[in-house]
């Protein structure tokens, strides 16, 4: 027998049949391993994500943009219409004690008075509607509590107006 | 286990699928059945390839399954270029022998060993003379620089035409005629006048 023919009889040697079909069933009974994330892959998949996002925000104005006509505007609310509002300021009964008109008032006579927590008034002499707080506080022990910067000239009577009167005297 | 020996006078031949490329392709999706297909058809000539170039069988075995292991573990990363299957299975038993060889060199020094002793249960079916020349013939082959022994299984053993062999080595036609050339030269002289010159 010559070298070819030797090594012919090679193609005769077989794997053992119990191996085969023990190999076989052990390997296909895993699943075959994902591809591993190469560079190209993470970059491909970055695009795609991002693309995906950008055609989601797209149709999503898309079908919003078809909800509200053809005009981007926020829907009119009656609520914030200005007319309407001022109708409702009006409608208002506002009984605002506008103390700070006498107040004015009182400039002219030199003197002003500041109530105190107790209800008694004090009487200092101002310069140009100042109110001087020291010799305030040293005239009656009561009025270290002044605060509530309601001022009359020689009553404590108030005054009751509408906001508009009380605008129209402000603004004179 | 024992090999199961088949002494045909007509040898098997295994050549490429029908329709292999959409087999492939079915196994790259992941089709389990596909792969058993090519599991089929490819296991034995790999099987061959491994124990001419061990010798031992439980080695050639061993070896043999983690090839298609691997192969079906790495399956989704195949890209059919027109080149047989058989071709990347190829590739991956020869790195699994250079990894088995490495791996081995820690453990105890082959050459050391008879490769006699490893071969001869395998080929207990042939008679007595044809098994000490397959067993000469496969020692001689073994001491063959690592191309030359896959030239020689991959043409002489199998039958593989000059194409699929370079496909299979990553080599020319050109390089692997050349290459069949001075292999068989260098198994004959490995041989000496063991065997007939005809």
């Amino acid at each position: 027998m010559n070298l070819f023919e030797i090594l012919k009889q090679f193609k005769n040697i077989e794997p053992d049949a119990d191996f085969s079909a023990t190999s076989r069933r052990a390997i296909l009974a895993t699943e075959p391993a994902s591809l591993p994330m190469t560079a190209r892959r993470t970059i491909f998949r970055i695009i795609e994500t991002g693309v995906a996002v950008a055609l989601t925000g797209f149709f999503v104005l898309l079908i919003t943009g078809a909800f509200s006509g053809s005009t981007i505007e926020p829907t009119p609310y009656e609520a914030m219409n200005p007319q309407s509002l001022h109708a409702e300021a009006q409608a208002i009964d506002m009984q605002i004690q506008l103390a700070n008109l006498n107040y004015t008032e009182s400039e002219s006579s030199g003197e002003s008075t500041a109530p105190t927590a107790a209800g008694g008034t004090a009487t200092t002499t101002t310069v140009g509607g100042i109110l001087p707080v020291a010799p305030l506080a040293s005239s009656t022990p009561a009025a270290a509590t002044l605060g509530t910067g309601t001022a009359t000239a020689s009553s404590t009577a108030t005054t009751t107006v509408s906001l508009d009167q009380a605008l129209q005297a402000l603004s004179e | 286990m024992k090999c199961a020996l088949v002494t045909t006078t007509t040898p098997t031949t295994f050549p490429m699928l029908d329709g292999e490329k959409n087999i492939v392709n079915d196994a790259v999706r992941g089709k389990s059945s596909a792969f058993g297909v090519l599991y089929d058809h490819y296991q034995p000539m790999i099987y061959r390839f491994v124990l001419v170039k061990v010798g031992r069988r439980e080695d050639a075995e061993d070896i043999t399954h983690q090839v298609f292991v691997s192969a079906w573990q790495n399956i989704r990363g195949y890209k059919h270029q027109g080149h047989p299957f058989s071709s990347w299975l190829y590739q991956i038993a020869r790195n699994q022998v250079v990894d088995h060889y490495r791996a081995a060199k820690h453990e105890t020094s082959l050459e050391k060993m008879d490769p006699e002793y490893f071969v001869l249960p395998a080929t207990a079916h042939f008679d007595l003379s044809v098994k000490l020349q397959i067993e000469e013939v496969r020692a001689a082959i073994a001491k063959l620089k690592p191309e030359y022994q896959d030239i020689v299984i991959l043409r002489f053993i199998e039958d593989l035409p000059l194409k699929e062999v370079a496909e299979a080595i990553d080599k020319t036609e050109g390089a692997v005629k050349l290459a069949q050339h001075r292999a068989i030269k260098e198994l004959r002289k490995l041989l000496g006048g063991k065997l007939s010159q005809e």
